[in-house]
């Protein structure tokens, strides 16, 4: 069967492990667990009629004292950028390493994750930021791992980029 | 290269098989597995094929091969099916190897830092963002 690597990229908290959980099992846990080097899963999915395995690496979260390991990333079909929403400094972050991810993969595709989308009152990226983002041609999805908004479309829209790409 | 003694060797062979479970396998450059050992059941790896893909036998290997001369070393990796490994690929004349020794105990420690480390600094986030709220509130 045709698979595909996927990368889960970001700052820490921001709930790329919960996505992963979301989309493979379909549960969400409340705690916060941090994850320390990655954790790999797969789901088959079915895009236009072909069965696909995506192959899942959940990245680390990048922090002051743990870099994003680049080594991770070698094989990569696409990523996901994930950013708390309601956390700027996640935001810039996730610019930071798509520029670092770009170096070392080159272009693949990739789509810049809005999480923790039921959280809006505590929401901190500005409208402005993410239109300048779509400006460039990003592809921009809001999830909320907690409620299940999104996760489907973001898993769905990456693999049929890569089919393509 | 280090001249070590037999003993030495067979010494630390002895060490990483028992304390953290040594396993292997030889993927041929065509991406097919060639041959492999150790205690592979313990990272959740069976039922392997000679001659066949080997990203569609592990599939945490699916991309990463063949290497280009250069080794890989992808530290802490885990799946549902096995236990927690460092992992390291380096290529040699016959294909590339694929070495896991266990890295539980490394994880484990880790894993409590880093959850104190990013506790920490969530709280910081927070208590910055209520102060700036606030100060907002006062100007």
């Amino acid at each position: 069967m045709l698979q595909k690597k996927i990368c889960m990229v970001g700052a820490f908290a921001t709930g790329k492990t919960s996505l992963v959980a979301r989309f493979v099992t379909s549960i969400f846990s409340e705690q916060y667990q941090t994850t320390v080097g990655v954790k790999i899963d797969k789901k088959t999915v079915n895009i236009e009629g072909k069965e696909l395995n995506l192959i899942l690496w959940d990245l680390h979260g990048e922090d002051e004292f743990q870099k994003l390991r680049m080594s991770y990333l070698r094989g990569s079909s696409g990523y996901l950028l994930v950013v708390d929403g309601t956390r700027h400094n996640t935001f810039d972050k996730a610019l930071e390493l798509q520029a670092r991810v770009e170096n070392t993969l080159g272009k693949i595709p990739f789509i810049l994750v809005m999480n923790k989308f039921d959280l809006t009152e505590e929401w901190e990226i500005d409208v402005n930021d993410i239109n300048q983002i779509k400006a460039k041609g990003w592809i921009v999805i809001n999830t909320s791992a907690k409620s299940g908004m999104g996760v489907e479309e973001v898993f769905q829209t990456i693999a049929k980029k890569m089919l393509e790409g | 290269m280090l001249d070590i003694p037999a003993p030495v060797v067979a010494y630390i062979i002895n060490l990483m098989l028992e304390s953290r479970s040594l396993a292997y396998m030889l993927v041929s450059k065509n991406g097919c597995l060639a041959d492999w050992g150790g205690k592979l059941t313990a990272y959740g790896i069976t039922n392997l094929h000679k001659g066949e893909n080997i990203g569609q036998q592990v599939f945490f290997l699916e991309g990463l091969l063949p290497l280009d001369n250069h080794p890989l070393f992808l530290p802490r990796l885990k799946t549902d099916y096995g236990l927690c490994a460092d992992v390291h690929l380096f290529p040699s004349s016959d294909g590339d190897w694929v070495l896991l020794f266990d890295a539980t105990l490394d994880e484990i420690q880790l894993s409590l830092i880093q959850q104190h480390a990013n506790d920490v600094s969530l709280s910081h986030e927070k208590i910055t963002k209520l102060l700036n709220q606030s100060s907002d509130n006062f100007c």
